[in-house]
């Protein structure tokens, strides 16, 4: 799916920086520290991250080949209700936050390459503002909160060192949990704080080496993700394992087969918390504009079935995968700690 | 398809003669300079809309368009150009022009912008950078009024974050983002002075200095042409999934299965997805009208067809 134009800048060869970052002490020495690893970058002095961000008839495939960083502080509303297609995992509290905007990595059935009108990266810089927002709800609930969702943020851990701040910010704070999802392979779990409280969740998405080859470009292997949640284990961190979203492919259950194999065999299963299951979905309106963009993704111009706006495989297929899966899983898993995808999440 | 866009002939010259363009002499309100071949090609079709092997309409693969000086000029010739050859998302822009320069810049001449700013408005503008060059980048204020030497004093207090200024560059960028997008836009430009003082009078002599100045950075700009040339081809081999015999065979079935609108979507959906999974649907295609199963006497019958289609490539 890649273009494989030779002569394409490299991601962050270009920095667009917020005026309002390089006005404040703060932010513009975390600004500073992020710049400081890409020395042969273009700085480019921006109003707004809107202003570059939400131009008009961008291609979100074309940027993300040569990939540019937006560094800005966020304002507005900066933890959201979970939203309907994602999985509650059980909890009541459930809440997103977004402390950067899209991802390294380069998965074509991707939700972003859909929900935002560009594909450069946006850092915001203000993470001490969404923690007293998050301060905030606690003092009414608990809260349980995704922080990596419209992103991943160990892919740039280095970077910006956020899922460290993240789990000092969750071990001080005892009513929160968060989940930390990533699709990084052979994560280095001795650069991150102890997680004294358990509460801070690794939440790894897997898929047969075929989804990961064909579709999950820039990710870590099947084999790197096994070793990170051998680490995050043995680091003494809370790990999930996300079989979500199952990609259908031709044969597809010989490569989950095959990844379930592996996965059960290195991997000692007792000790992961929980998982989760669930095929490809995605809002019709994301899949259209990702339909545009990647004429060429097979995974994007599978013939879904659209219910009520929503695209998924068909009914037979959704079952036959997910039960397929729900059911290799039991073997290991206890079915309280199996959470499916169902009707009634949407 | 590369549109050139450039505001004077002397800055385009030199770039007219490089590529071997020829100049269209059916085109009057704008100056347009195309490769000879294309020329021929639409003599050739008598005047009428000639048609590639796929039934697209003909398009030269490059066409270079003078728009005249300053921001309305410029959008006014963007406009056409690009509503005339229909631009579309494989399609790429390059402005390119002469500007004066605002602030020192260690003696560079040939600058790619990245940051366009709109005097008259105060809005800026980013053109995407995704293409890998030695160029050195600069920011633009594009006004309306040719700068002066005392203006340029006044500039350097208001604009001082803007290396260069230049008569089109935002003008182009605002113009062809009706039908472009900003990773399909360049901008080149030339510094040709730090402000023409007022007593300049010699026309002839200026556009000689004009075309110099380009004529000493035409092998980088070639260069970058030559990069958005090959993006663009690209970009067109990669919208186009299906081939001319798919193409053939999906108008066959959808008309012998007589399909209705939604139907003939999804039977599209169905085709594209097998091309890019490798399943060999023409195959398929083939057997149901050796069974008699095509043509169908009906849509009922067709449903069935789009049936058979859709369990082959999708489950």
């Amino acid at each position: 799916m890649l273009s494989g134009t030779s002569f394409l800048n490299k991601p962050f060869s270009h920095i667009y920086v917020e005026e309002k970052v390089l006005a404040d002490r703060d932010y513009r020495e975390k600004a500073d520290e992020i710049m400081k690893h890409f020395p042969k970058a273009e700085i480019i002095k921006i109003d707004h991250y809107k202003d570059v961000f939400n131009r008009h008839k961008q291609n979100y495939v074309k940027q993300h080949e040569s990939q540019a960083l937006i560094l800005a502080v966020k304002q507005g509303n900066l933890v959201y209700p979970g939203a309907e297609v994602c999985q509650n995992m059980g909890h009541k509290h459930f809440y997103y936050t977004s402390c950067m905007m899209n991802c390294l990595f380069d998965c074509e059935y991707c939700y972003l390459k859909g929900m935002y009108p560009s594909g450069n990266m946006v850092i915001f810089l203000n993470l001490q503002d969404i923690f007293k927002e998050v301060e905030t709800l606690l003092s009414e609930h608990p809260v349980y909160l995704c922080v990596s969702y419209d992103t991943d943020l160990l892919a740039i851990e280095t970077l910006t060192g956020y899922v460290s701040e993240w789990i000092d910010f969750a071990a001080s704070h005892p009513g929160l949990t968060i989940e930390v999802r990533t699709k990084a392979g052979n994560i280095d779990f001795e650069r991150l704080p102890a997680d004294r409280s358990g509460r801070t969740i690794f939440a790894f998405t897997l898929s047969p080496d075929y989804v990961v080859e064909h579709f999950e470009h820039r990710t870590g292997s099947l084999g790197g993700r096994i070793e990170s949640i051998k680490r995050a284990l043995d680091s003494g961190f809370t790990v999930r394992m996300c079989f979500d979203p199952m990609i259908y492919c031709p044969d597809w259950k010989t490569e989950y087969g095959k990844m379930m194999d592996r996965i059960t065999s290195e991997i000692p299963m007792d000790r992961v918390n929980d998982v989760s299951v669930g095929s490809f979905r995605l809002s019709e309106e994301y899949l259209k504009s990702m339909r545009r963009n990647m004429p060429d993704s097979a995974v994007v111009q599978y013939p879904y079935q659209n219910d009520h706006g929503v695209y998924h495989y068909s009914d037979k297929l959704t079952e036959e995968m997910e039960n397929w899966m729900v059911g290799r899983l039991r073997e290991f898993v206890p079915e309280d700690r199996i959470f499916r995808w169902e009707e009634q999440d949407r | 398809m590369v549109f050139i866009f450039t505001a004077l002939y002397p800055e385009a010259k030199p770039l007219i003669k490089m590529f071997g363009l020829k100049k269209r002499a059916d085109m009057t309100r704008f100056q347009q300079f195309v490769p000879e071949e294309y020329l021929k090609l639409m003599a050739g079709a008598d005047g009428e809309d000639s048609g590639d092997s796929k039934g697209r309409r003909i398009r030269p693969e490059m066409v270079l368009t003078i728009t005249g000086v300053g921001p309305i000029n410029a959008s006014a010739a963007v406009s056409s150009v690009l509503t005339e050859y229909d631009a579309g998302s494989a399609d790429q822009l390059l402005s390119l022009g002469t500007a004066a320069m605002l602030h020192k810049h260690d003696g560079k001449e040939l600058f790619l912008l990245n940051k366009l700013l709109d005097q008259n408005s105060d809005r800026c503008f980013y053109p995407d950078m995704l293409v890998e060059t030695a160029i050195p980048e600069a920011s633009v204020v594009t006004g309306s009024q040719v700068l002066t030497e005392r203006a340029v004093m006044f500039l350097d207090m208001a604009a001082g974050d803007y290396e260069l200024y230049d008569m089109e560059a935002a003008a182009v960028y605002q113009a062809a983002a009706f039908y472009v997008g900003p990773h399909q836009q360049s901008f080149l430009r030339v510094v040709t002075d730090s402000g023409i003082s007022e007593d300049v009078s010699d026309v002839k002599i200026l556009a000689a200095h004009v075309t110099d100045s380009v004529e000493r950075n035409v092998e980088q700009i070639l260069d970058y042409v030559e990069k958005l040339r090959e993006i663009s081809a690209k970009e067109e081999e990669r919208m186009d999934i299906l081939g001319v015999p798919e193409k053939k065979a999906v108008e066959k079935v959808i008309r012998d299965a007589h399909f209705s609108k939604v139907m003939q979507d999804q039977f599209t959906q169905y085709v594209k997805y097998g091309s890019l999974s490798g399943i060999s649907w023409m195959a398929e295609v083939e057997r149901l009208y050796e069974e008699g199963v095509l043509p169908t006497v009906d849509k009922r019958n067709g449903k069935k067809v789009l049936d058979v289609i859709r369990n082959i490539i999708s489950e």
